[in-house]
């Protein structure tokens, strides 16, 4: 199978480096100098109320926001205005949606094989091989000639998953994967999710889900106003939440 | 009834129950279910009864259908020469044998195309005459049906099977098939010089009738709407002059109507290009009539791109799919198929308003039938030989909004 196993070696070099990012929407200061690095295989959870910039941060990794002034450098490569950098990142980072953005004119094999074929230039056989080999990873095999519009919300969160993998992503970014589900679909997106992590992706996931972020994550960052205010594992943002902002949230969100 | 605590039976599984109408039934339902239904169907036959009433009568008894029946060929080709009709009928075979494909590979319903195209070629083969009276109205003329209906019925029919059987493949090569037809067509109709044997040429003044509307529409639609969806995309563009260009072009020649650009064409042409060019006269009007097409097909096209949730660029964004490429598999199947009524619509206005050629000195049916009008032999005719044209236009435009429906279909347009 073609999951990311966990291989060291490129040394201690963080994955993504972000450096005093900033971005405005028109006059309203969305990021205020985030820095934040991860390494290789690690699990993020990202959380915080909203407009703290979460998605916000997110989507610029991949450059589907534009930040205005730091540095943002995935494996290696800067992330500028040059669209080959642009283009040779995104081959890297595989997205997971609230709202899924699956293809509605496409089959569920059609959506998951499309990139492969065309980005990647597989053979048809190649990537129809191993798109069904991830839609079984997802569970959803039998699904592979229908639409969309005929499958239920965790079943199509489950494709856009499988879709994103296709690329034999390093890195997987989640923005709120659950947040458009009913409590029994987003127990089934979950268990892919866990599978994930623990296979050895580096993921990064803006959630609410904190039975996940317990469970899965390595570290956890709050995020509040475009800043980060507090980060540590999992244990010590539940146990020992430092600062009264995080303690807040989290007795809002815990009850 | 006390809810049974513990084991909760599971009630059996029925089929739905089964709705059938005796044919008063469903009067009843559809017609006469309640008072104000009751009074619109009596309204409406009225108004069906007052209309149609003397029409028919008119059409069966008093209407002098001999100079429609005699004039058959004009209406349909104009003075196309007639001892090279043949090519004429094999453009109609080729284009019978495409649909007859298209539509066993893509449509369901091949019942119904293959009894009517069998229904024709019956037509074609039984030795069946019209017989109509003559302008004085004393003896009977005998008139067979062009023998040429058995070929097409039979192409139609077995093209449609062959669609059928094989869409797979045949679904993968009509394509190609439609897009060589242009020229094939234009070939067989235009000829190739005057000397040759096989297909001598015929001067573009010669077409005329229901052919020349078809040709000018169609090669106005199949040019135009790929011309404009490169300006509606042009227009979305982030580059200040292609999308300056563009919308210039657009609101341009939208701004006259299409009779002005006719003129425009066929005046001011000559004027731009050196005395020695000589531009055929049906190629400016042609080109005027795409301009028109393309203008309109842009914005139409425009409309289904912005019908398109952010999200889908945005998925594609991430997939690394270059622009070119998400255009291509992601945004324009979806926005194609949205706005496939609105450019049925177009479609259909288009091939009425080739009518307009008519100004512009270009013998198509219309035309046609007004010239036929003013022929002493045929004085008096004007109500059955409009009528004629009507029913022709009829046929065109509904035909044309059966394709668009059915298309709709085939790419589930409301169900996914």
């Amino acid at each position: 199978m073609s999951e990311q196993q966990l291989v060291e070696s490129n040394g201690d070099e963080p994955i993504i480096i972000a450096r005093d990012v900033h971005k405005w929407f028109g006059q309203f200061h969305a990021l205020r100098g985030i820095d934040m690095e991860v390494q290789k295989g690690e699990k993020i959870v990202i959380f915080g109320p909203s407009g703290s910039g979460k998605s916000t941060f997110i989507r610029t990794i991949n450059r589907l926001e534009e930040h205005q002034r730091g540095q943002i450098i995935v494996d290696g490569i800067e992330l500028t205005h040059d669209v080959k950098n642009i283009a040779a990142i995104r081959q890297e980072i595989g997205m997971v949606f609230q709202s899924f953005n699956l293809f509605p004119h496409l089959t569920v094999l059609r959506n998951v094989t499309l990139a492969p074929l065309q980005v990647r230039r597989r053979s048809k056989e190649d990537a129809e091989k191993a798109a069904m080999q991830l839609l079984e990873r997802v569970g959803i095999p039998e699904q592979a000639e229908k639409y969309p519009g005929q499958l239920s919300g965790g079943q199509q969160q489950r494709v856009a998953i499988a879709r994103a993998l296709a690329m034999q992503p390093k890195i997987m970014l989640f923005d709120e994967p659950t947040s458009a589900l009913d409590p029994e679909m987003i127990a089934e997106v979950l268990d892919v999710m866990t599978e994930l992590a623990e296979s050895g992706m580096t993921m990064l996931v803006v959630t609410h889900e904190m039975g996940f972020a317990r469970e899965v994550c390595d570290r956890m960052v709050f995020f509040d106003e475009g800043q980060v205010v507090e980060e540590g594992t999992p244990e010590q943002i539940f146990e020992n939440p430092q600062n009264d902002r995080t303690k807040l949230f989290l007795s809002q969100i815990l009850h | 009834m006390a809810v049974m605590a513990g084991e909760h039976e599971r009630r059996e599984v029925l089929p739905p129950p089964v709705e059938r109408y005796t044919v008063l039934g469903w009067l009843y339902k559809n017609l006469f279910s309640s008072w104000y239904n009751i009074l619109l169907t009596g309204l409406s036959l009225g108004i069906i009864y007052i209309v149609l009433k003397p029409t028919l009568v008119w059409a069966f008894t008093k209407a002098r259908w001999v100079s429609v029946a005699l004039n058959m060929a004009n209406l349909f080709v104009g003075v196309y020469p007639r001892e090279e009709l043949w090519r004429v009928w094999w453009a109609v075979y080729v284009l019978v044998a495409l649909i007859g494909l298209s539509w066993g590979a893509h449509f369901r319903n091949h019942g119904r195309g293959v009894v009517f195209f069998s229904a024709l070629a019956l037509l074609g083969a039984l030795p069946i005459e019209l017989s109509v009276m003559d302008m004085q109205r004393e003896s009977l003329l005998y008139l067979p049906l062009p023998a040429e209906f058995l070929p097409v019925g039979l192409v139609g029919a077995i093209a449609i099977a062959v669609g059928r059987f094989g869409a797979q493949h045949v679904r993968a090569l009509v394509n190609y098939g439609w897009i060589l037809y242009v020229p094939v067509v234009l070939l067989l109709i235009r000829g190739i010089s005057p000397e040759h044997a096989l297909l001598p040429l015929v001067r573009t003044s010669e077409w005329g009738g229901l052919m020349l509307n078809i040709i000018v529409s169609s090669t106005a639609l199949v040019l135009g709407l790929p011309i404009g969806i490169a300006l509606a995309l042009g227009r979305r563009s982030q580059l200040p002059v292609m999308r300056t260009l563009c919308i210039t072009f657009i609101e341009w020649i939208r701004g006259a109507p299409l009779i002005m650009w006719l003129f425009t064409a066929q005046v001011m042409l000559p004027l731009f290009l050196p005395p020695e060019i000589r531009v055929d006269k049906l190629i400016r009007a042609q080109v005027a009539v795409t301009m028109f097409a393309a203008a309109y097909s842009a914005e139409i096209v425009r409309g289904g791109l912005q019908a398109i949730p952010a999200g889908q660029y945005e998925a594609a964004d991430a997939l690394a799919l270059t622009k070119a490429q998400s255009v291509r598999h992601i945004v324009l199947p979806q926005a194609l198929r949205t706005v496939i009524p609105v450019f049925t619509n177009e479609a259909i206005g288009l091939s009425k308003d080739t009518s307009l050629l008519k100004i512009v000195g270009m013998h198509e049916m219309l035309s046609m039938a007004t010239l036929v009008m003013s022929n002493p032999d045929f004085l008096g005719t004007q109500r059955e030989l409009l009528f004629f044209a009507g029913v022709i236009f009829w046929i065109v435009t509904y035909a044309i909004s059966y394709s668009g429906r059915r298309v709709e279909r085939a790419q589930g347009l409301g169900r996914r």
